[in-house]
């Protein structure tokens, strides 16, 4: 049941001690943060994620699955902040009212880059972390093993959150409901048969996995794991390079004339 | 079979969400090594029952209960699920939620690596279980290609890694077809003939009580109107009829050809029915 976002494979990330990708993520996250108004020097680190999503072997339908969302965002992105910038730098696109410049391109960009690399980086290390070595993680970083133990089930189960959401769709739609059609309120207005049987349903279930969970000590105290990663001089090498490189970014992005 | 292993006196229980009782001063024994079944219409308490026993209610859910629950000695509603660690594992109805695991194997090392034992001793725990419900097979399979049965067989066999002595099921077949069922009741008949578990089970399914049970017990609105072995409870149909149980087919029959006149014990088995009939 709890499957979580984890894809099997046997990709360079799959082997990577979960504590290395973990480290990465923050990596990423801090470059990307350091980076966030100018989208050349967000560039590097856009491109070593969407590398690493390649590398880390997820499916295409969940990679077409992000990069159209990403695709979405990026134009609401560029609307909302090349409009707060539209009065800096040359114009490069003048609609009516609109004006887009190229200071207000860098900067929005560079806010996309600073959304966009931490999630997909988040989703390489889920999509490459059993479920049992994210809580292996958390709990070596010494978060207490309760909160390790509620973090994976939650992100665990948000697969199974979607199916049922499907499967309630499905059997709404079956009774006649038709959720492409009618204006925008009203199309709203239709999700109401689906949210509140999905919200019994869900409730239910947890109600389920928590007497599961509970008769069989999830959570008792401290934790055995008979599956322990090791850390190899692969994870060292891998762990040095992104230091490097990200921590390179960082510091560019940091100093303006760097 | 041997000493005390389960004992409810007087008990009352309901949940928060009702001040109805669901139980109503239910007293019982079981005896160690002995297999239980509880038999009843829907909403009788029979699933209730177990979760007193199992120490879930009310420390899991929300409920009040009154009256003595005592688990090989222990005070079951005082000490809740946390002091029963090692005595007492259930099993509930769903296959699909019980398995939790990406591999089967963590799946069986689930509980062991949950209380925190050492390495080995988890390790030794999910090979035994493995041996004695010859899993070996299932072992390189993802859990949850796994059939109903199979996912009720590895949540048992994931519960026994705990090395309870008192097992509880329940319904485990109610969502299992017929392989499925078959598979279960087979793993449960080697249990109790091989390890001598002392196993509580609330079942609706009369035709595979009556194979396993050494007693069977029919609730009715939270309290218990009879109790008896399986061929002496079903030789009084009309009796297990009013309390909405069904009685096996092959007692029924019987039943039936005595209200005819022809003069015949009631059988509970098949198997017993085709010997008492020279078949």
């Amino acid at each position: 049941m709890l499957t979580g976002l984890y894809v099997p494979k046997d990709t360079l990330f799959h082997r990577l001690d979960p504590r290395v990708k973990l480290l990465w993520t923050f990596l990423v996250l801090v470059a990307s943060i350091a980076t966030q108004f100018n989208c050349i020097k967000g560039a590097p680190v856009f491109l070593s994620v969407v590398v690493a999503l390649a590398l880390s072997g997820i499916g295409a339908g969940f990679a077409a699955l992000l990069i159209f969302n990403m695709s979405a965002f990026l134009i609401a992105v560029i609307l909302v902040w090349a409009g707060m910038y539209s009065s800096h730098g040359v114009p490069v696109l003048e609609l009516g009212v609109f004006r887009l410049t190229d200071v207000g391109v860098s900067v929005a960009l560079g806010k996309f880059f600073l959304i966009i690399c931490p999630v997909l980086a988040f989703a390489v290390f889920f999509t490459s972390t059993k479920p049992y070595h994210v809580m292996w993680t958390l709990d070596k970083l010494g978060l207490p093993h309760k909160l390790s133990l509620a973090f994976t089930i939650s992100l665990s189960m948000l697969p199974s959150i979607v199916k049922s959401t499907r499967e309630v769709i499905e059997v709404q739609k079956t009774r006649g409901l038709a959720l492409d059609r009618g204006w925008p309120l009203e199309r709203l207005r239709k999700h109401i048969p689906i949210i509140v049987p999905l919200i019994a349903r869900l409730l239910s279930d947890v109600w389920d996995l928590s007497m599961v969970l509970a008769s069989r000590y999830a959570g008792y105290g401290r934790r055995t794991y008979v599956f322990e990663p090791k850390w190899s001089r692969g994870d060292s090498a891998f762990l040095l390079l992104s230091l490097l490189f990200y921590g390179g970014v960082a510091l560019w992005g940091v100093f303006p004339y760097a | 079979m041997g000493g005390l292993s389960v004992r409810l006196r007087d008990l009352y229980a309901r949940y928060s969400v009702s001040a109805d009782w669901v139980l109503k001063g239910i007293s019982l024994e079981v005896r160690e090594g002995e297999m239980l079944v509880v038999m009843g219409p829907s909403g009788c308490g029979k699933s209730t029952l177990l979760y007193i026993v199992a120490g879930l209610l009310p420390w899991v859910i929300p409920g009040v209960v009154k009256g003595e629950a005592s688990v090989g000695g222990i005070d079951v509603a005082k000490e809740g699920y946390r002091g029963l660690v090692g005595r007492v594992g259930i099993v509930f109805q769903n296959p699909e939620m019980q398995v939790i695991a990406q591999s089967v194997y963590e799946e069986l090392a689930m509980v062991p690596e949950n209380l925190g034992l050492p390495k080995n001793e988890v390790i030794e725990r999910v090979e035994w279980v493995v041996n004695a419900l010859d899993l070996g097979k299932y072992l390189a399979k993802n859990p949850q290609s796994l059939s109903g049965g199979e996912k009720q067989l590895l949540a048992i066999a994931s519960v026994l890694t705990m090395r309870p002595k008192v097992l509880l099921l329940d319904e485990p077949t109610s969502m299992l077809d017929h392989r499925g069922t078959r598979l279960v009741l087979d793993t449960i008949s080697l249990l109790k003939r091989e390890y001598g578990l002392t196993i509580m089970a609330a079942e609706h399914r009369v035709e595979w009580a009556v194979e396993v049970a050494d007693r069977i017990l029919v609730m009715h609105d939270g309290r218990v109107m009879l109790e008896g072995e399986p061929e002496e409870l079903f030789s009084r149909v009309e009796e297990v009829e009013k309390y909405g149980v069904r009685p096996p087919g092959a007692s029924e029959v019987a039943y039936e050809l005595r209200r005819a006149g022809v003069k015949t014990p009631i059988p509970v088995r098949l198997r017993d029915a085709l010997r008492v009939y020279g078949l």
